[in-house]
């Protein structure tokens, strides 16, 4: 027991996690990082060098499209599920332990069937001739068929219903952890109920927000089954496009580099994102407190 | 096929048969007859030795192996032409599918073995013989191939046929439900013009070589233009019919055109025979594309000798016919098409006339040519 430490645990228990990251995720990353500076030559075949030409094509119009479309459709998708998730979640902190237990267990269920099923089940419900639409057009809230599948909404609502999980624990957590009588302190010293949201509520619970933002947002960049299916093959999303130069175009390089490319922007997007933000969260809760 | 499975497996095979089109990605490549740069290039001698065994038409199966793996597009090959081969030859069979060619090169490429049967569209043959991953046909053991018309043999991608046996072949064009579309689609020209009257019942194929081809050819351009500024004044006209199209999609547009979602279909030919409402298949005017697939040995097969008695007895004119008549795709032995029901042999698409053959090109194998593609694929797809 050096210096009243805890007893330091062998380090061997550490060689599993090590040598699984190691195995399926560097050596795989790392032949991503020689095939973006290689060219392709023939079909299938790829010369390895120091080449940046594949970098050079990615300044093209046509590929920063894609990216202004992609990191819209992520920022889009993350605020609905803030949106929807944030008051779920405060609701949530309020009930009693045995309601929680059981409502965070309805949460992860769906998450018991494939992804692609479920994809597949919104196509069902968002069609024009689907469920949806013809109770909406029963109840004569839309004229004709809904025209939502295949388009950018469609996308849209299943990225929110797929990543919703994602944000709603991390939020659960931060608010379930945070101190309730400083909302009742705050509300018994005459701060209006939204002051008292902005200025105590949502700084105490800002690292839940964060979490759950990048939780979202960053996969979302890359998601291929959700747009691909719901898109009607019509959004140029990252994924579908990085997918389409190893399947269609056989452009190993180009793919590697398109998908280097994005790891690298949003390691930037992040370290930045958690300075400016954590910061503000720090000095929010500062003066909370 | 499914004998021994369990209903999972068979659920599997069910659920990959329904929505997957047979063809998914680009299918390519009569390189034309200036790639003679294939027959200087290293063989892959079939592993067996080639002169002892006479043709075995009717001959002893004894000589043969006792199995037959096959790697398939899904709903590619008849089951009853698998089973009748099964039981004259005494020995079973397994089958696997791919979704596309890329998807059997990469396969073999990382190493698969045991699979005696391929399926590969031309420019894919090109490649795998190149890459050695082709067991040579030894022609003694394959009569049946002087029962295919030759202009579907000594090919671009495969001078001599040393690597592959034509299977069958196909066009792109334009399917359409005649109880919802008043107009006769004839042209390129009108399926672009007509986008708008019947905007959102649109869908194009989800591969760029096939609908930038199409917007090409509408110009009066090769189907296979190395041309930027063709090539961008294509993807122009797709641009502007883009608001129109419902989905773009290889995988779905028969199920969407069966349940009357979409009206209008850029497709392959033998899609559309599994809709089951009013509709037409055109070539257009100004000319399509066609395709051709073929049957070939991989390298590590594992029953060779028995692989070449099934080509050589799928080449028969009568199984031909039971293949046709499943896969919807003509047949390349002209002696099946008498047996065919004449629904089939005289439907124009399946088996265009002549002068609407001549102004069908094949798709290139080059690398170039897939990145032009790719890049305005992807203009088309963020505009």
């Amino acid at each position: 027991m050096r210096d009243g430490h805890a007893v330091a645990e062998p380090r061997a228990l550490i060689v599993p996690a090590w040598g699984y990251y190691g195995a399926f995720l560097l050596v795989p990353l790392g032949f991503i990082v020689v095939y973006a500076f290689a060219r392709t030559t023939g079909f299938f075949e790829v010369t390895f060098g120091l080449s940046g030409a594949n970098f050079q094509r990615l300044w093209d119009p046509i590929y920063l499209k894609v990216y202004r479309a992609t990191f819209s459709m992520a920022l889009a998708g993350t605020l609905g599920c803030l949106a929807i998730g944030y008051p779920f979640a405060y609701w949530l902190g309020s009930r009693s332990h045995r309601r929680k237990t059981l409502l965070l267990l309805l949460i992860v269920v769906p998450f018991w069937t494939s992804i692609l099923i479920r994809t597949y089940a919104w196509a069902l419900l968002l069609a024009g001739d689907g469920p949806l639409s013809s109770l909406l057009q029963r109840l004569h809230l839309i004229g004709s068929e809904l025209a939502l599948l295949n388009t950018s909404k469609a996308v849209w609502i299943g990225l929110v219903y797929d990543y919703l999980p994602l944000m709603l624990f991390p939020l659960y957590v931060s608010i379930e952890r945070m101190d309730r009588s400083l909302v009742e302190a705050a509300r018994d010293l005459g701060l209006g109920k939204w002051r008292t949201f902005s200025r105590v509520t949502l700084p105490l619970t800002l690292p839940g927000v964060l979490t759950g933002g990048l939780l979202t947002f960053v996969p979302m960049t890359g998601e291929y089954v959700v747009p691909s299916i719901l898109g009607g093959g019509k959004s140029a999303l990252f994924g579908p496009i990085v997918g389409s130069q190893f399947l269609n175009a056989i452009d190993y390089p180009f793919g590697a580099a398109m998908a280097l490319s994005l790891v690298a922007v949003l390691l930037v997007m992040i370290v930045v994102y958690v300075r400016v933000l954590g910061r503000r969260a720090e000095a929010n809760l500062g003066a909370a407190l | 096929m499914n004998e021994g499975k369990s209903g999972y497996d068979r659920m599997i095979d069910h659920m990959r048969r329904l929505p997957v089109s047979r063809r998914n990605v680009l299918r390519a490549a009569w390189v034309g007859p200036a790639a003679a740069a294939l027959a200087a290039c290293s063989k892959k001698v079939g592993s067996s030795a080639s002169s002892s065994t006479a043709p075995t038409v009717g001959g002893s199966p004894a000589a043969l192996e006792d199995e037959l793996n096959v790697y398939n597009w899904a709903a590619y090959l008849n089951p009853k032409n698998l089973k009748a081969f099964e039981s004259e030859y005494g020995i079973a069979s397994t089958q696997d599918f791919y979704a596309s060619n890329e998807e059997l090169i990469a396969k073999l490429k990382g190493g698969a073995e045991g699979y005696d049967i391929i399926a590969p569209t031309g420019y894919a043959v090109e490649i795998l013989a190149k890459s050695g991953l082709l067991t040579e046909l030894d022609h003694a053991k394959i009569p049946n191939l002087a029962n295919v018309d030759p202009q579907f043999l000594d090919t671009g991608f495969d001078p001599g046929n040393r690597f592959s046996a034509p299977k069958d072949w196909g066009t792109t064009g334009v399917g359409y439900l005649t109880d919802h579309v008043s107009e006769d689609i004839t042209s390129w020209r009108q399926f672009f013009d007509l986008a708008s009257t019947y905007s959102g019942k649109y869908t194009v194929l989800d591969s760029s070589p096939e609908v930038i081809g199409a917007a090409l050819k509408m110009l009066g351009y090769s189907y296979n233009s190395l041309a930027q500024d063709e090539i961008d004044e294509a993807t122009d006209a797709l641009i502007g019919i883009k608001p129109d199209i419902a989905s773009i999609t290889s995988s779905n547009y028969r199920q969407m055109m069966q349940r009357e979602e979409s009206y209008v279909a850029l497709g392959w030919n033998g899609d559309f025979f599994y809709v089951k409402k009013p509709h037409a298949y055109v070539i257009p005017s100004e000319g399509s594309e066609f395709w051709l697939d073929n049957w070939c040995i991989p390298a590590g097969a594992t029953h060779p000798e028995l692989a070449h008695e099934f080509i050589n007895w799928i080449l028969t004119p009568e199984h031909q016919a039971t293949e046709t008549g499943y896969t919807y795709y003509a047949s390349c032995v002209p002696e099946a098409k008498p047996l065919l029901d004449s629904a089939i042999s005289g439907d124009p698409a399946i088996y265009p006339s002549d002068d609407v053959v001549a102004k069908l090109e094949t798709a290139i194998a080059d690398p170039l040519f897939l990145q032009l593609r790719n890049d305005a694929w992807t203009k088309f797809k963020s505009a």
